[in-house]
């Protein structure tokens, strides 16, 4: 009985050493046990021999003395082992993560340093499954993607089923904290068996390799993005502190990795309007939009910047910006422009002669015309003018793309604004049996814009609306107050924009199928445009659309908070023209001032 | 003074006819037209115009120069004129009115509108005068 138990707990001793060669206190503890064993087992044997050489009298003497020294080399045993296996188990409570659990995987016992760890107490846990700890660590994968590790992690039941079948299970892994947090550990969780062979509980161990897991990611992935064209940012979610920069990010700061210490993204370009920004990414604060992109000027040139949230791996959050520079994007652009602008300018001299032609043919002046023939000459009107529209509209956009545009920016009252736009659209809607209806306004919206310019985004978005409506329904109009915003919107009921179309439909030429697979007639050229008067009005246009259902082209302009009856003159061009674009176009004369 | 002599210089054929219905049949001006500026420099000091019609692009003389060549004959120093073109640079325009054009019609125009347009200028050019 005795033998036995001291072999169980030299075996115990043995085992737990092998388990933890690194345990200093668990190496030194293994070889004086291993002594003391074969110390114990000859003293026992020779007590044999003894009997049968010793006088009867003095036989149990010597066997009292020989029992009370087996006794005291017993309890000196005992206490050793005792002592050896306490200082065992401090050295281990000490050093790494301890859980018990039993046979099905619920906790019993933690220590300390597994509440410290993943922020359980004892009381929280007794009883839980382990699985808590395993609950989806989407995040972890991700990880894994980026650095390359294959399957860091383990699944619960991958170890459950090593540690069931008498194995002992030792790997990294990637956990929860209460709070939510990953934390990396490297894990050695080993089953206990009774006598009889039967699993009563499991013992893990384990230590945070969070840092170390971390810092090599990070390594990595520096490493990674300092070869980029692209630049990056990375900055955190509320203090906008910059955690990263790559180095063309760093390039286009004129900083060293030294520098970025202490400055937040706001330091990154001199006309940083943090509001602004902030009203940016709000759709990835509310989780409705992934990614938030905007074409923009920095000191260096046009950029063009992606933006989205993104969890570093200490699992805190921070904004992801990529910039690429766009200036060769844009000159080819302007070269495009200007070829367009060309041409344009050449189709102009025929389209005169078109237009006059028809024009007087149908004024009558050269003689009068049967309903046939007059029927016919308005065809050719119409077609004309609307090839007029195009070649104007590529002018009017290379024109703004060039900033030779000039806007008089006036106290505009959007309610009266939409009104006239309803009044004036309405014809149009008439033709295609579509109805505009002006929702309710709240208060007073004031901007300050254009009139004629912003018209010119109505009438596109309202045309919009009506061509991609069905035979009778309704297109609604209003305005929404949004913060610091004014928000006009149009909502039609017809087939919707696929979500494909997002990124390109703001650009020239574009025409995409609606969700019903059917393209509408247009220049290609309309939602460009509106785009960039609405950018000229410091504003933002976009759209959402529930495909089926009912699609919303909105724009937003700053709410005007200056004093009433004052005018303000749009920096889109300071220079003094008398181009104001189509509106001054149409009135044909330009006087001298 | 009413207006009522229009030279005319434009290089289309096509322009040209469309310009004169609309002076002619719609405005009731005296008009006279040609192709070139070679051409009109021939003709103005015969037609004697109250008032010069000009297109802005023109192959071997433009518009401009044209102009520039009559100023320089003193029976034409104070005639004025209009420019029309399809060209809308904002540079191109400024400069040129900044040399005393009354005004920049520019094209397509409306051959309904534009005597009533050439008329206006000539008005304001006059009440100013």
């Amino acid at each position: 009985m005795k033998f036995s138990k001291v072999n169980m707990i030299g075996m115990s001793a043995l085992f737990l050493n092998s388990t933890f060669p690194t345990s200093a206190g668990a190496e030194e503890a293994g070889p004086d046990v291993l002594v003391n064993m074969s110390a114990l087992a000859p003293s026992l044997w020779l007590a044999v021999p003894a009997v049968g050489l010793c006088m009867f009298g003095s036989w149990a003497t010597a066997r009292r003395l020989q029992n009370r020294k087996y006794r005291q080399s017993t309890r000196l045993l005992q206490r050793r082992f005792d002592k050896e296996i306490r200082l065992l188990d401090s050295a281990i409570d000490q050093h790494s993560i301890v859980s018990i659990a039993d046979r099905d995987g619920n906790f019993i016992k933690v220590n300390k340093n597994f509440e410290d760890a993943f922020g359980y107490s004892n009381d929280d846990l007794a009883g839980q499954s382990i699985s808590v700890l395993y609950e989806t660590v989407e995040d972890g994968a991700d990880m894994a993607d980026v650095t390359g590790n294959a399957d860091p992690q383990a699944s619960f039941s991958e170890v459950h089923h090593a540690i069931s079948s008498g194995k002992v299970w030792s790997g990294e892994q990637t956990l929860r904290r209460a709070n939510g947090e990953l934390i990396y550990v490297m894990s050695t969780v080993l089953p206990h068996f009774d006598d009889d062979g039967n699993h009563v509980q499991t013992v893990s161990l384990r230590s945070d390799i969070t840092q170390k897991r971390t810092s090599e990611i990070q390594r990595q992935l520096t490493r990674m993005l300092d070869e980029l064209q692209d630049e990056v940012f990375l900055y955190e979610v509320d203090t906008l502190n910059i955690s990263y920069l790559n180095k063309s990010a760093l390039a286009r700061c004129d900083w060293t990795v030294e520098d970025v210490v202490g400055k937040t993204i706001a330091d990154t370009s001199r006309g940083f309007s943090i509001p602004a920004f902030r009203q940016h990414v709000a759709p990835l604060m509310d989780g409705s939009r992934d990614v938030v992109s905007i074409e923009t000027r920095h000191e260096k040139g046009p950029v063009e910047v992606k933006t989205r949230i993104f969890t570093d791996p200490s699992g805190k959050k921070v904004f992801l910006s990529v910039l690429r520079d766009t200036s060769e994007r844009k000159e080819l652009q302007v070269v495009k422009m200007d070829t367009m602008a060309r041409v344009s300018h050449e189709l102009r001299t025929p389209l005169t002669s078109i237009k006059g032609a028809l024009r007087l043919i149908q004024s009558g002046v050269a003689g009068k015309l049967t309903p046939e023939l007059q029927g016919m000459i308005d065809i050719a009107a119409r077609n004309s003018d609307r090839l007029l529209l195009m070649v104007d509209d590529i002018l009017i956009l290379e024109k703004m793309n060039a900033n030779k545009a000039k806007f008089e920016m006036q106290k505009t009252n959007l309610k009266a604004f939409l009104q006239d736009a309803v009044s004036i659209n309405q014809g149009f809607g008439d033709e295609l049996g579509v109805r505009f209806v002006m929702d309710d306004v709240p208060g007073q919206p004031i901007i300050s814009g254009n009139s004629d310019r912003l018209m010119q985004v109505m009438t596109n978005l309202m045309s919009n609306a009506a061509k991609y409506s069905p035979k009778g329904a309704d297109v609604r109009v209003g305005i929404e107050d949004k913060d610091d915003n004014w928000r006009v919107y149009v909502t039609d009921f017809g087939p919707g924009v696929p979500e494909s179309a997002r990124a390109t439909i703001f650009d020239s030429f574009t025409q995409f199928a609606a969700a019903d697979g059917t393209t509408r007639s247009g220049t290609g050229l309309g939602l460009q445009i509106c785009r960039k008067i609405v950018d000229l009005h410091d504003g933002r246009i976009s759209f959402r659309s529930e495909p089926g259902k009912q699609t919303t082209f909105y724009f937003d302009l700053p709410k005007l908070s200056t004093p009433p009856d004052l005018v303000v003159v749009s920096t889109a061009n300071q220079a003094r023209s008398a181009q104001t674009g189509r509106s001054t176009e149409k009135s044909d004369l330009v006087r001298k001032a | 003074m009413a207006l009522k002599k229009i030279l005319h210089v434009d290089d289309d054929q096509d322009i040209r006819t469309i310009t004169q219905m609309s002076l002619e049949m719609v405005g009731g001006f005296e008009l006279q037209q040609c192709a070139s500026g070679k051409e009109a420099l021939i003709v103005a000091p015969q037609f004697q115009p109250d008032l010069l019609l000009l297109d802005v692009m023109m192959p071997e003389m433009s518009g401009e120069e044209l102009w520039h060549k009559l100023m320089e004959m003193p029976e034409f120093a104070a005639t004025p004129a209009i420019f029309m073109t399809a060209k809308v640079e904002k540079s191109f325009l400024t400069h040129l009115l900044v040399d005393g054009a009354l005004a920049i019609v520019e094209k397509p125009f409306d051959p309904m509108e534009l005597s009533q347009q050439i008329t206006e200028a000539w008005t304001a050019h006059r009440n100013a005068a």
